[in-house]
């Protein structure tokens, strides 16, 4: 199995088996590290987005840290909304924070080993 | 809701500039809006349209946020469209809409309710 496979396997798996979006809603960290064989840090927050047809989701930039400009973080936001108008069929992270990053790429790095793919040997 | 409310939340009809600047400065409408958005977004004088709902949620800089598709019954042949697989570094840069091509127009009327409201002052 590639890795494409394997992303489009899993995404398959989450639009057509209950059982798994079920679980995978109660237990995010727990059911997406368990399927990218990674082995999470203890301070590893996940929150699910579910597309449906019916409902359209905004998300909304976090609140400025203190000592930012707001008004200019407000401008900036204002100029950099991004939309998906055709999201009934997308499957992706969202990273707020760049803090963040490394724990994605690691986690695509250890599904990559799962599925027999090292990349170090490229 | 009332103009005088409007008025001082909004002189943009930007609703995307406003609904962050309600979200930031008002704790209250924060949480308000990710209970029950069609109410809160009301309170700032946007009718969402009937037929669709509305998730709202306020990006966590302590949180990756994993996007899936929508259910389909079990077995069931796949879509004819192809998934695209999409990620979104720095996402806390941008607001964004998620939106099913069933609810498109549902999205145009939304932010059509918000740009009135802001020109009728």
């Amino acid at each position: 199995m590639n890795n494409a496979d394997f992303v489009e396997q899993y995404y398959e798996r989450i639009a057509t088996d209950p059982d798994y979006r079920a679980k995978l809603l109660a237990d995010p960290v727990g059911s997406v590290c368990e399927q990218f064989g990674y082995a999470p840090g203890l301070d590893l927050k996940i929150e699910i987005i579910e597309q449906a047809d019916d409902t359209i989701v905004i998300m909304i930039p976090p609140k400025p840290e203190p000592g930012e400009d707001m008004e200019r973080e407000l401008t900036r936001v204002s100029e950099q909304v991004f939309d998906l108008l055709f999201s009934s069929g997308i499957g992706g992270f969202f990273i707020p924070d760049d803090a963040q990053k490394w724990v994605l790429r690691e986690m695509r790095l250890a599904s990559q080993k799962k599925t027999g793919l090292d990349i170090s040997d490229m | 809701m009332t103009e005088a409310r409007w008025e001082e939340t909004s002189v943009s009809g930007d609703f995307e500039r406003e609904l962050t600047k309600r979200v930031w400065t008002d704790d209250t409408f924060a949480t308000q809006v990710e209970r029950s958005p069609v109410e809160a977004l009301r309170s700032m004088g946007v009718e969402v349209p009937a037929g669709v709902k509305v998730k709202v949620v306020v990006q966590r800089r302590d949180t990756i946020y994993f996007t899936i598709p929508p259910a389909r019954a079990p077995h069931s042949e796949p879509a004819t469209a192809p998934l695209n697989q999409m990620d979104l570094w720095s996402s806390k840069g941008l607001l964004i809409w998620l939106v099913p091509v069933a609810a498109k127009f549902k999205l145009l009327a939304l932010r059509n309710a918000a740009r009135k409201e802001g020109d009728r002052q």
